[in-house]
């Protein structure tokens, strides 16, 4: 088979995966019957797809942030507080949030770039915990530890969003959103450019890629979607205080990139949906939650590095259903297992 | 006007001083050696003129433009690119893709332009594909293109290092040790290889402990030692250099 005739079934693949998919989760409060419980973890898998994706954003270049949360906890306190103070509707203070969390990333990335490895998941850490004390520290503008009250969802004309539905329908417009933005960044220029810095910044940078810059561009770009989806998250639970922005949110998101996978932007798709379904059905065993959650993730680093993403490709591998073309048999197989091989016939 | 003018420059890293008071001059259109025992600073002074160190004392100047505390973007954006002594390749990009980010400085790029995908984005792409399909081809890369780098040979791997820098397009080629590990045909091919790219308008600066490659590409030779420069001509002046000959071998005493 030709690789002309197989990228374009690749394609139809990719299309017809896009149409059916696409439909169910346009159906999907139908098909459950518009059942409130089954609607809020449909709403709060989306936000957690939209967070776990932007936070990919930052690792393409290499780098993990944990104040990702904290950039949520922007866009949401922007948003509530343009509604309690201002008495502007969400479609403002959505848009307001989301370049609030963008201007303060990109205020704060200019330091935090220039840190490397360690030192940066050690800095994005503290800028998160300060944001959250902030939250609790103003007590009077910023509702303090109890935090901030009514913040309504908004309406649309006849639409009024207080219904379950309807938010169902935004949280999935954000999600496609910032979902459909990242892919395409990956796949064009920016993208190599991305993650030729998470390659060899030293390389990219003889060659002209200002590295410093695209950093900061990404995390700005980040922490825009990231306060996004804190906005819609607001306005949803329409309560909130610091400690909904807290490191473990940060965490959770890295454990969903982890698990999903780190390659490419199907991995916080899959991690996020996947885990935020497995949480959910954990919510019986209350405390316990968190203990099965670090045995998921060190199962899947032992076990399944590369993530849920990797096991079609592990599948094929396995059922030697592999083409003849050594070239595409490598890249099938990914470079992890290739390296060894290559090493156990002594090099070539 | 000199390509490269280099000006009394010195580095230093806190007492240890890896080049001291080094002048160096280079024309267009030479392919210069640089050589000398371990330790001599080779690597250190392509690191100076590639604006990953900032030199302690001195000045330098590439086509009269004073490029002294450039930065390695800065210096790549005005024709400066380098090779890495330790390879030094984006390991999980195909051939391809690597040279293809290295087309980045002669790419018409703009980020909503690659986002929306647009007509003239593509067309660009299009562009930098056939330039990257091209040196490829010239670097005798072409059936390697979708393979990762990290999956090549050791030859090709560094091949595909020149590649990328040739993707830039260069005024001033720097190679750190452009053949070490190659086994004599990868050799031989590299040294027809560099005197093509020379033949292209790109000055090429090079530092090699192969003596055969050294004097049988390059016109003009400097030898550094302990940061300094020792000696400086033609490769028969060189190898007749008594200077050199001490550099090497450490003295009259042990050579007799």
């Amino acid at each position: 088979m030709s690789t002309a005739i197989r990228a374009q079934r690749k394609k139809i693949g990719i299309v017809l995966l896009g149409v059916v998919g696409g439909a169910f989760l346009l159906a999907f409060p139908f098909i459950i019957g518009q059942a409130r419980y089954t609607e809020h973890v449909a709403i709060t898998i989306c936000f957690n797809v939209a967070m776990a994706t932007s936070m990919w954003l930052i690792w393409s270049l290499g780098f993990v942030s944990f104040a990702h949360a904290g950039f949520m906890g922007i866009g949401a306190y922007t948003s509530a507080l343009f509604l309690i103070r201002l008495g502007l509707p969400m479609w403002v203070g959505m848009w307001a949030g989301a370049f609030m969390g963008a201007a303060i990333g990109l205020v704060v990335s200019l330091p935090l770039m220039r840190t490397r490895a360690v030192y940066f998941f050690m800095a994005s850490w503290a800028v998160g915990e300060v944001i959250k004390r902030i939250f609790a520290y103003y007590r009077n503008f910023l509702g303090g530890w109890e935090g901030l009250f009514n913040i309504k969802p908004p309406k649309l004309g006849p639409i009024d969003f207080a219904n379950r539905t309807a938010y169902y329908y935004l949280a999935l417009l954000l999600v496609v959103f910032v979902v459909v933005a990242v892919a395409r960044m990956n796949r064009s220029r920016t993208g190599w450019i991305f993650w030729s810095i998470h390659e060899s910044e030293l390389l990219s940078s003889h060659l002209g890629i200002h590295a410093l810059k695209y950093k900061v561009v990404a995390f700005t770009i980040a922490c825009f979607f990231a306060a996004l989806t804190g906005a819609l998250y607001a306005h949803y639970h329409q309560y909130i205080n610091p400690r909904s922005f807290d490191i473990w949110v940060s965490e959770f998101t890295l454990v969903h990139i982890i698990v999903g996978g780190l390659s490419s932007v199907a991995g916080p798709i899959l991690g996020a949906s996947i885990l935020t379904l497995i949480d959910e059905l954990l919510r019986p065993t209350e405390f316990y939650r968190v203990i099965i959650f670090g045995v998921i993730l060190i199962l899947t680093v032992l076990f399944l590095p590369g993530g849920l993403e990797s096991i079609p490709r592990r599948i094929k591998a396995r059922f030697g259903r592999l083409p003849e073309d050594q070239g595409t048999r490598k890249r099938l197989l990914g470079a992890f297992t290739d390296g060894l091989s290559r090493k156990a016939k002594g090099g070539e | 006007m000199h390509l490269l003018d280099i000006q009394n420059v010195s580095m230093h890293f806190g007492g240890l001083r890896a080049i001291k008071e080094l002048d160096f001059t280079m024309g267009e259109g030479e392919i210069r050696g640089l050589i000398g025992p371990n330790g001599a600073g080779k690597t250190t002074f392509f690191n100076v003129v590639s604006g990953v160190y900032i030199p302690t004392h001195g000045r330098f100047f590439f086509k009269g433009l004073d490029i002294t505390r450039l930065r390695p973007h800065g210096t790549a954006r005005l024709g400066i690119v380098r090779t890495f002594q330790a390879i030094t390749l984006f390991k999980n990009f195909t051939a391809l893709r690597s040279v293809m980010v290295g087309r980045h400085l002669h790419s018409r790029y703009n980020f909503l332009g690659a986002l929306l995908n647009t007509p003239g984005y593509r067309n660009n792409e299009q562009e930098n594909l056939e330039r990257s399909l091209e040196i490829l081809e010239f670097m005798g890369l072409s059936k390697y293109k979708d393979e990762l780098a990290l999956n090549l040979p050791h030859g090709h791997q560094r091949a595909l290092g020149v590649a990328i820098a040739m993707a830039a397009e260069p005024r001033l080629l720097m190679l750190d040790e452009p053949v070490t590990g190659m086994n004599p045909e990868e050799t031989a091919e590299m040294m027809g290889l560099i005197k093509k790219i020379r033949e292209r308008g790109i000055s090429v600066l090079l530092i090699e402990h192969d003596m055969k490659v050294v004097m049988g590409i390059c016109e003009k030779i400097t030898v550094l030692n302990f940061g300094k420069k020792i000696a400086e001509g033609t490769p028969q002046e060189i190898r007749n250099d008594p200077t050199v000959h001490e550099a090497y071998l450490g003295g009259e005493d042990y050579a007799s």
